[in-house]
Parts: C-alpha cells; structure tokens; sequence
C-alpha cells in the first residue's frame, strides 16, 4: 500500500517543488516589471517637468506687457458686481446633496460633533470612529482655526465660494429636520450684518480675525453678544461688536429652531 | 478601566455638550472706511496778541493737513475757535454725529511770542483720552511741535509711524535763466512746508539721498563751466555744520549714491573702468568694494532698510531692467525683476523691501509702476496725469512721492512734485511756484 502510493507522492512533492520555484520566478518577473514601470515613470516625469519650466519661462518673457490699466481703473471693474445677471439656477445647483463640493464635507464633519450622533459612536465597537469624533470636538473646543476638522485654507475656499453663491446654503452642522432651515435662517445674517461690518485701512492690512457668539430671542433681536475668539486687536473686535450690535433686529427665527437662537448657536467669523 | 472609560466619557459628554450645535457663519471681509476726526477748537483762554494768534490758527491748521494725508483712513471734521478753557467731553453727543475721534487743544498766551499747550486725543467709542500732552511752543518750533503731537496721536491710533515728521530732498531750478540754468538741492517738510536750501553751487544738482539719521547728504554735482575736466562729481553735506566733502571725482560717472543702514557706508554708481558699475564706499576711508561685474552698464541703486537687497538698473538684458541682488558681495544672488517695458528708471525699494516702484516709458511718457520683489504683481499707478518719474517711497512705505512734468505751451513745460498713496490715488501737489522740482528723495 505504501509503495504504491509512493510514486505519486513523489511527483506530488517534485509538483510542489516546481510550483514553488515557478511562483517565485513569477513573482520576481512581476515585481521587475513594477519597478521598471516606476523608474520609466519617474523618468518621464523629470523631462516633463523641465520641458514645463522652460515653457513657462518663455511665456512669461514674450507675453507679458506693461499694464495699460492702473490699480484704480482694475478696482473699478473689480467692485462692479459679479453676480449681475448671473442665472440663480446656477447658484442652487452648488446646494444639491449630490454636488461634490466641500460645502456637503463641512456639514458632515460637524455633525460628528453632534452629541448624540457621538454617543452612538461610542456605543458601537467602531472604537477609531469614536477616537475621530473626539479629535473633532477637541479641535473646535479649543477654538482653532481648523474648524470641524478643515484646514484654513479649505475654510477660506469654502467660505469664498460662499460669498460669490450669494444664495447657498453655508458653514453650518446639526442633525434633524430643521437643519436645512436654521442654515438657511444663518446664511441670511452675513447679508444683514456686512454693511455695517467696516474697518480703516490701518486695520485692514493686519489679516486679522476674530468671532462672535450671538443670543437671539425668537422674535430675532439680539439679547447678547460675546467674544468667542478674539482678533488680539481691542479695535477690530470693538468694530466687528459693534456690526453685529447695529444689524439687530435679525429676522423672525422658526418654531423649530428658536432654541437655538436663545441657546447661542449661531458664531459669527469677521471674516471668517 | 471601566472607571477610567467613565472618566473618559464624562469629559467627551462635557466638551460635545459645550460645543453642541454651535455654527460658525462667515461674514466676509469688512469694507474699508474712513474714521471721522472731530477738531475741536483752538480753545483760546485768556488774552492774546496777533502773531499769538495766527500761530493758534496754524497750528489747528497743521493737525487738519496732516491727518488729511491719511484720506482712506481718516476724514476732516472741522470745530470752531472758541474762547475759554476746555470742559467736558460729550462722547454721546458725539458719537450721534458718527465721530470716532476728538482731537482738541487749548492755547494760553505767554510772553509775547509763546503759548501754552494743551493737547488731547480722545477715542468716542471707549469714551477715553489715549493721549495728552502739554508745553511751550513758539513760532520757531511751531511746525516740529505740531507734527510730533499729530505723529503721537496718530501712532495711538494705528500703532505705526506716521509722514508727519519726514522730509523731502529735492532739486530746483528757480532762480535760473534761459542763459544760465542752475539746479540746486533743497529740503522741506513732507507736505511742502519749510524749503530749504541746501547748496549753492552753481551748478547742476543731480541724485541726492539722504541719510537714515537725516543729518548727511548726498549728491553728484556737474559744474557749470564748460571745460574738458567737466565731470559729474560726488560730494557730501554735513547737515548740522553745512561743511561739504568732495567723495569721489573719478573720471565719468560718480553718481546715484544711496545710504546704507548706519549711514557709514554708501551704495553708488561709478564709470571710471569704461562700464558703469555699483560699488560700496567706506565713508571713513573712501575704500571701495565691488557689488556688480557685469559688462553691461549697471546703475541707480536703492537698498533695502536691512542692507540685505538691493535693486538696480541693469542693461544686461539688452534694454534697460530692474534686477535686485545681495550687495553684501560682488554679483551676489542677481534676478532680474522685469521683464518688460521700453525704458525703465529709478527703481525704489519700499522701507520693508517688499515692493518696488520704478518709471517706464509707454504712451509716449514716462508713468510711474509698482511691481513686488519677487517680480509679481506690476501694476500700473498712475495715467494722463503728465509724464511721471522718479518715485520715491514715504518713510512708512505707504505714500510715493514724484515729479510730474505738465506741458504749459509748445516751448514750456513745468515740473513739480506730487504725492499719491502707494496704490496711486493722488493725494495732491506739494511743491508749486518754486521753479522745476525734480528728484524728491523722502527720508527714512
């Protein structure tokens, strides 16, 4: 019995023997072949990177002109309105749910601070989830720059483009059903609050920046106004105060989101 | 752990709840406005004679103008003279009509030709004083008194240095006649007040600079004398004894010379090797070093408050460019800055180095350009205002003066100096009915 089964064990284990090898062999091609694949591509990428800079170069000495406009005649075009005869259905389509846009990303981040939405989080095994949404209160907590979770730069894009959509719907968070409204009731405020939001030239050029807690009662006049990050400028934090001190009364806040005026919800950023 | 886990929920349930709901709502960037300044008085207390008076009068006048400089920032609301000592202040009252500061003073006549002083700057919102000063002054320090309480008030307010204690270099032909055309260097206020002449040599006064520490100059002379040893010589003037020292009289140019930080050091253009090159002069030894080796011409140099850069005019490029490098050795970090324009001259570093203004010829004129360090963002300052050259940053890099050329007739043409602030809004004409003005240098 032993014997007979010996030959096949034999070719069984020489089988083995050369499948091993074989695979190896493979492998090794395979591997060879992303290696030179990489080399070869990085190869490339060096030229196309040279062949760019010289072609920028080249454009900048032969297009470029002396400017035939002054700075006044640019900021002239520059304060005409953009937004003038743009279609508004365009600015809508920046609110849909399926636009890939940052705005969707900041929402979702800021519901993570959620209380509740946390608590699920820590009720679920997923133990780095919860270990996220701390990260997140954390940051804001302490009053950074990053706000739920986005750098200043992603903040200013998003926040740019949120000037030029007048319409859209803006920097906000929160759960339920009155979600949607209470963003829209906040994204009114810049509008209300912008014209009286000034500042001298001195303190323009100082990038400074600073944020307002408000207190409204439901009838959308102002019961407090608060510091919540300060600019280090007494001047430009006076100023900012005082904008939001002079735009009250806001509009009427809803039924289902009036708490949250009275609770101190709304934060403001001069500018951002 | 479990306790450890609780502990650790307690504090995730503290900082949720105290952030819970809180949304942040942009409201963009702020628009730039005026801060109105209220001039109350003079408040005259007691008896005063004429001049007394008229110093009173100036002296309210001075702070009007100065601040009046400062137009994006600041707007004029002008107060009445009014007898008796000053009382209280009414912030209410004045805050209704929109004014954000109180500038007042109150004068008392002594002596015959001096008064007394008390000045006050309020701020309207905080209801304070955030500055006050008291003194003599009398019709000699009238001027420098007046710009230095304005200077104080003004850094209160923005916590930077103010104009209004700089000065102007300039050179004028006045005096000269169609035969003999004499051009000479004067100094004066910022805003034109106090000319002062400073050379009289009889001659052609070009590229003067002054000193950081504003008590030297410097300036290339060409003689008026027509002979083969004519050349355009280097001198400097001690401004607190008048004493001039002849620098440099090498064979061609010895022009274009600029302090360095300390004031121990110049930057200037020398021709003696056949090419125009820039050099360091020791001012102590008049050693020189080399900055530029280049055989093209390398001209009117400007350098930086630090000494660290320096721009220049360069022909290496085949027509005249504005390049910047390290004087600090000899063709030490060269980049050429510009890369258009038919003619451009006199490059100026602003105090912080970050910017450049030059003049350039197009549309048949000269205008005056702004272009960053690192050669981005040219923009134009200034157009159809005449023909515009040799800019000259304010000592807080946010003015820029230049001599403007009008044509009156064919024949005649009349040059002057103007101010606009750095981003080319016309402030006004400073200097007016003093001859042809050219080359203003502001101190810094």
């Amino acid at each position: 019995m032993q014997e007979a089964l010996r030959p096949s064990s034999i070719q069984e284990r020489s089988f083995l023997n050369w499948f091993t090898r074989s695979l190896l062999i493979h492998a090794l091609f395979v591997l060879a072949i992303i290696y030179s694949s990489k080399v070869f591509q990085q190869v490339m990428e060096t030229r196309k990177s040279a062949n760019i800079k010289l072609v920028e170069s080249s454009v900048r000495v032969d297009v470029v002109a002396m400017p035939k406009m002054t700075l006044k005649e640019l900021k002239a075009i520059g304060s005409v309105p953009l937004n003038n005869g743009e279609p508004i259905a365009e600015e809508k389509s920046a609110d849909t749910p399926d636009n890939n846009n940052s705005k969707t990303e900041f929402i979702k981040e800021t519901k993570k601070k959620n209380f509740m939405d946390m608590l699920k989080n820590m009720a679920q095994k997923d133990v780095p989830k919860a270990k996220v949404g701390k990260k997140n209160v954390k940051k804001v907590g302490k009053g950074k720059s990053s706000t739920a979770g986005l750098s200043d730069s992603e903040l200013k894009q998003l926040i740019l483009a949120g000037n030029k959509l007048s319409k859209g719907s803006s920097l906000t968070g929160g759960t339920g059903g009155s979600a949607d409204a209470f963003t829209q009731y906040i994204s009114s405020l810049p509008d209300m609050i912008r014209p009286r939001w000034k500042l001298p030239s001195y303190l323009m050029d100082q990038n400074l920046k600073c944020r307002i807690r408000i207190f409204l009662n439901p009838t959308g006049r102002l019961l407090r106004a608060e510091i919540f990050e300060s600019s280090g400028n007494p001047e430009y934090d006076r100023r900012a105060l005082d904008a939001v001190k002079g735009s009250s009364p806001f509009p009427e806040l809803a039924e289902n989101f009036k708490s949250r005026g009275i609770n101190g919800d709304i934060v403001l950023g001069f500018p951002l | 752990m479990k306790v450890l886990f609780l502990i650790f929920t307690f504090f995730i349930s503290l900082q949720a709840f105290a952030q819970d709901g809180l949304t942040i709502v942009a409201v963009g960037d702020a628009t730039r406005e005026q801060d109105k300044i209220y001039f109350d008085g003079p408040y005259i207390k007691g008896p005063m004679n004429n001049v007394q008076a008229k110093m009173a009068e100036e002296l309210m006048e001075l702070f009007r103008n100065d601040f009046a400089f400062y137009k994006k920032s600041f707007s004029i609301e002008k107060g009445m003279a009014q007898k008796g000592a000053m009382s209280g202040v009414k912030y209410q009252r004045l805050r209704s009509q929109g004014i954000q500061f109180l500038l007042r003073l109150e004068l008392e006549a002594r002596g015959q030709g001096e008064l007394h002083y008390w000045f006050e700057f309020h701020r309207v919102s905080g209801e304070e004083m955030i500055y006050s000063n008291n003194g003599l002054v009398s019709s000699g320090n009238l001027r420098d008194v007046g710009h230095s309480l304005a200077d104080s008030a003004y850094r209160k307010v923005t916590g930077k240095e103010s104009i209004f204690g700089s000065k102007i270099l300039f050179v004028s032909d006045i005096g000269s006649t169609r035969s003999n055309i004499v051009k000479e260097l004067y100094m004066m206020d910022f805003d034109g007040r106090r000319r002062k002449k400073l050379t009289r040599h009889g001659g052609t006064v070009i590229s003067p600079a002054l000193s950081f520490d504003r008590k030297k100059v410097v300036y290339s002379l060409i003689r008026s004398e027509r002979s083969k040893k004519r050349n355009v010589n280097l001198y400097m003037m001690d401004l607190t004894t008048g004493k001039t020292t002849l620098l440099s009289s090498r064979r061609g140019l010895n022009s274009g010379a600029v302090f360095m930080p300390g004031d121990k050091e110049i930057l200037l253009t020398l021709s003696h090797t056949g090419n125009a090159e820039i050099y360091i002069m020791d001012l102590s030894n008049k050693s020189l070093k080399k900055v530029t080796k280049h055989f093209s011409p390398d001209v009117d140099p400007s350098i930086r408050v630090d000494g660290t850069l320096m721009t220049f005019l360069s022909g290496r490029s085949g027509t005249a460019m504005i390049y910047t490098a390290d004087p600090r050795a000899v063709e030490k970090d060269v980049k050429r800055i510009s890369f258009v324009g038919k003619f451009n001259a006199t490059p100026r570093f602003n105090p912080a180095g970050t910017e450049i203004a030059f003049s350039s010829w197009l549309d048949e004129r000269f205008d005056i350009f702004r272009i960053n360090s690192d050669g981005s963002g040219l923009s134009r300052l200034t157009k159809d205002f005449g023909s515009n050259e040799d800019p000259t940053y304010s000592n807080d890099g946010e003015f820029i003066a230049f001599s403007s050329q009008r044509v009156l007739s064919r024949t005649k043409a009349i040059q002057n100096i103007y101010i606009m602030d750095k981003d080319g809004e016309i402030i006004g004409q400073i200097s007016k009915d003093f001859g042809n003005c050219i080359t203003p240098r502001w101190s810094k």
